[in-house]
C-alpha cells in the first residue's frame, strides 16, 4: 500500500502557539480523505506544510516519500493546493489563470483544464473578480487539477458556498477522483458532506490526529452505551472511552472497541451503533476538554 | 514567469513609461529651443555684465515667462525615488499576501526564489532604463530651466548615476518593506520615510563631505571658479571657530582704518590678525568619482535588500 501522504511527528509553533505537536498519521493513495478538527486544530498549518508554503519546527510530511523541505518541485509537480478562500488574482480572466498554471507548472494539461471550466459554465474570458463563489470554486480547482496532480489539497472548500453549489463541487470532485485516480485531502466542518464524498477519515484535535483510519472501520469500531453507573469500570476494562456524559445514576459513553466485547447487555445496559457525525463530535469534544483542562 | 510579471505589472510599467513620456518630452522639446531663444534674447551678454540694464531684466523675464514652467521637472528626480518605493517596490510582495494569492502563486510548479528574483529583475531592468532615458533627457531639458548653464553640483542631481542608482534602490526599499511587513499600507509608509530619510542623508551630509573628504583653503585665492564650495567660515590659529562679535569688530577695523588701500581683500586684514578663513570644497575633477561612489552605494544596498527579501520570502511561512 503506497503512501499519498505521511506526517512524521510533525510539530509547528507560532511564536508562543504549538499549532501542531508531534502529529503523525497516513493516508493512503487513491482515497477521498475528509481532515476534520476543531478551528486552530492545525489543519490548515498541515496542509501549507505539505506543499511547502509553511516548514514544519520539527518532523517532515512526505508526499509519496518526499518532504517539500528536501525536494519542493518534487511536491509541487505532484500535489495541487487549493487555498481557503481560493484565492485567485481578481484582475485576470479565467483564461489567464489557466495560462498562469500553464506558464508556472512544467507539468500542465490545458485542455483538460479548459475543458473542466467549460463544464462548469464559466465563459474563458471572464474576470475573475465577476464570479460567483461556486464559480471562483470551480476555476481554482481547475487550476490546480490542470497539473494532472496524485494529490490534490483543498482547504476548506465549501466555505462560502450555497447548498446547490456545494452539491455540484462535491460530485464533480467525486466523479474526478473516480476517473483520474486522484488522492484527495479536504478539510472540513461539514460532516454530512464528508460522509457522503469521503472514504477516510482524519481527526486533528490538539494539534495531534486523534484518528486516521477507513471510515466505515472508523465507524464500526465505535459504539455507544448507555448504562447505569455501576458498569463504568466494565466500560473501562473492555473499551477505550471518547467521551461520556454522567447522570447521577446513568454513564452514556462513546467508546472505542478493538476486539468484539461481550457486552451484559439487558440490565439496563444498552449498546448501539454510531454515526459518523456522533463519532467526530465525541473526539472534538474530547479534543476541546483536554485543550481546555490542561 | 516572465509572462505572469507582464500579465500582473502591465499597467505599473504602463503608467511609469506615461509618467517619464508626459513629463519628460514637453521639457525635452523646450530645452532643444532654449539655447536659441537665450541667444536671440542676448541674455549671455546680461549675464557677463553685473551691472546689466532694463533690457536685460526685459530678457529675462521673457525667458521666464517662455521656460519658467520647466524648472518643476527638475524636482521630479528628487520625487521620482519617492514615487518609486511606495508604489512599485512596496506591493510587490506585500499584496499577494494581502489578497492570499501567495499561497497560489507559491503552490504552482516553480520555487519561490525565482519567483521573486524573476520579478525583482523585470522590473529593476525596466526601471533602470525609464530611469536612465530620464537622465538623458534631463541635460538638455536642463537648458530651459536656467539661463545660467546648470553647475556641475546642481546637475549631480540629474547625472545618470544618480538617478538610475537612487531608482533601483527605492525599488529595493519598497520590496523589502513589504516582504518584512507584509502589508501594502505600512510598507508604502515605511519606504517612503526611508527613502527620504536616506536621499537626506545623501544629499546633505555623505555627497558633500563623506565620500571623499572635501579640500580645505586657507584663502578664497587659489580656488577654481567652478568648484562646489561646502563651506566658508572664520577660523583662529587653532582651527577654532571665530565669534560673530570678533568678525564684526575687525570688519570695522579694516574699513575704519582705510586698510582697504593697502591690503587686497578684508581676508588679508583679517589673517594679520589671526583670523583665518577656512573653505572646505570639491574640485570639479571629482565629478566623477564622487558620481561613482554615490552609485555604487545605491546599488550595493539595493543589491543587499534584495537579497535580504529573496531570504525573508523563502524564510517565512507564506
Amino acid at each position: 500500500m503506497s503512501l499519498a501522504l505521511e506526517a512524521v511527528n510533525v510539530s509547528k509553533r507560532f511564536g508562543r502557539v504549538l499549532a501542531l505537536n508531534d502529529c503523525s498519521f497516513a493516508v493512503p493513495a487513491g482515497r477521498i480523505v475528509g481532515l476534520v478538527g476543531p478551528n486552530g486544530a492545525g489543519k490548515t498549518t498541515l496542509l501549507h506544510i505539505a506543499v511547502g508554503l509553511a516548514e514544519p519546527t520539527s518532523g517532515r510530511v512526505h508526499v509519496f516519500g518526499i518532504s517539500a523541505r528536501e525536494d519542493i518541485l518534487g511536491v509541487l509537480s505532484r500535489v495541487g493546493f487549493v487555498a481557503q478562500e481560493r484565492p485567485l488574482y481578481r484582475g485576470f480572466t479565467v483564461a489567464d489563470m489557466l495560462e498562469l498554471g500553464r506558464r508556472l507548472n512544467a507539468r500542465w494539461d490545458f485542455a483538460y483544464a479548459r475543458q473542466r471550466v467549460a463544464n462548469a459554465g464559466v465563459a474563458l474570458d471572464r474576470k475573475i473578480g465577476s464570479l460567483s463563489g461556486g464559480e471562483r470554486a470551480q476555476v481554482a480547482l481547475s487550476l490546480a487539477l490542470g497539473k494532472r496532480p496524485e494529490l490534490l489539497l483543498l482547504d476548506e472548500p465549501l466555505g462560502g458556498l450555497d447548498p446547490l453549489a456545494r452539491r455540484s463541487f462535491l460530485q464533480e470532485l467525486m466523479s474526478t477522483a473516480a476517473e483520474s485516480g486522484v488522492t484527495v485531502i479536504l478539510t472540513s466542518h461539514e460532516i454530512a458532506a464528508i460522509e457522503r464524498t469521503c472514504d477516510y477519515l482524519v481527526i486533528l484535535g490538539r494539534g495531534r490526529a486523534e484518528l486516521a483510519g477507513d471510515i466505515d472501520t472508523v465507524v464500526g469500531s465505535h459504539v455507544a452505551v448507555t448504562a447505569p453507573s455501576r458498569y463504568e469500570e466494565f466500560i473501562r476494562t473492555h473499551s477505550a472511552i471518547v467521551d461520556t456524559e454522567r447522570t447521577e445514576r446513568q454513564i452514556s459513553a462513546l467508546v472505542r472497541v478493538s476486539q468484539a466485547v461481550d457486552w451484559p447487555t439487558g440490565n439496563g445496559l444498552q449498546v448501539r451503533p454510531v454515526n459518523l457525525e456522533e463519532l467526530v463530535l465525541a473526539y472534538l469534544r474530547r479534543a476541546r476538554l483536554e485543550r481546555t483542562t490542561k | 514567469m516572465i509572462w505572469l510579471t507582464y500579465r500582473q505589472h502591465r499597467w505599473e510599467a504602463l503608467l511609469t513609461l506615461a509618467v517619464i513620456v508626459i513629463l519628460g518630452l514637453p521639457n525635452l522639446i523646450a530645452g532643444l529651443q532654449a539655447p536659441s531663444v537665450i541667444a536671440a534674447l542676448g541674455i549671455p551678454a546680461c549675464v557677463a555684465n553685473p551691472n546689466f540694464g532694463t533690457e536685460c531684466s526685459a530678457a529675462f523675464n521673457q525667458f521666464g515667462r517662455q521656460f519658467g514652467w520647466t524648472s518643476y521637472f527638475s524636482i521630479l528626480f528628487v520625487a521620482l525615488p519617492a514615487l518609486v518605493a511606495p508604489f512599485l517596490g512596496a506591493p510587490l510582495v506585500s499584496r499577494e499576501h494581502e489578497f492570499r494569492t501567495s499561497l497560489l502563486v507559491w503552490a504552482q510548479g516553480i520555487t519561490r526564489t525565482r519567483w521573486l528574483v524573476t520579478k525583482i529583475v523585470l522590473f529593476a531592468a525596466v526601471l533602470a532604463g525609464g530611469a536612465w532615458l530620464l537622465a538623458a533627457i534631463a541635460p538638455i531639458a536642463a537648458q530651459a530651466w536656467s539661463y545660467r548653464p546648470a553647475r556641475w553640483q546642481d546637475a549631480f542631481e540629474w547625472s545618470p548615476a544618480v538617478i538610475v542608482g537612487t531608482a533601483l534602490f527605492a525599488l529595493a526599499l519598497g520590496v523589502f518593506a513589504g516582504a518584512l511587513t507584509r502589508r501594502a499600507l505600512a510598507a508604502m509608509l515605511i519606504a517612503l520615510v526611508a527613502i527620504a530619510v536616506a536621499r537626506g542623508a545623501v544629499i546633505s551630509q555623505l555627497r558633500p563631505t563623506a565620500f571623499i573628504p572635501p579640500i580645505v583653503a586657507t584663502s578664497h585665492v587659489g580656488i577654481p571658479p567652478d568648484a562646489w564650495v561646502i563651506s566658508s567660515d572664520y577660523v583662529d590659529a587653532n582651527g577654532n571657530p571665530v565669534g560673530i562679535d570678533r568678525l564684526i569688530q575687525l570688519n570695522n577695523e579694516f574699513f575704519r582704518t582705510g586698510s582697504r588701500a593697502v591690503l587686497v581683500s578684508s581676508d588679508d586684514y583679517y589673517a594679520q590678525n589671526g583670523v583665518f578663513v577656512r573653505v572646505k570644497y570639491q574640485p570639479r575633477e571629482r565629478e566623477g568619482q564622487l558620481q561613482g561612489i554615490e552609485f555604487t552605494l545605491y546599488a550595493g544596498l539595493a543589491v543587499a535588500l534584495f537579497a535580504a527579501s529573496v531570504w525573508l520570502v523563502r524564510r517565512r511561512p507564506a
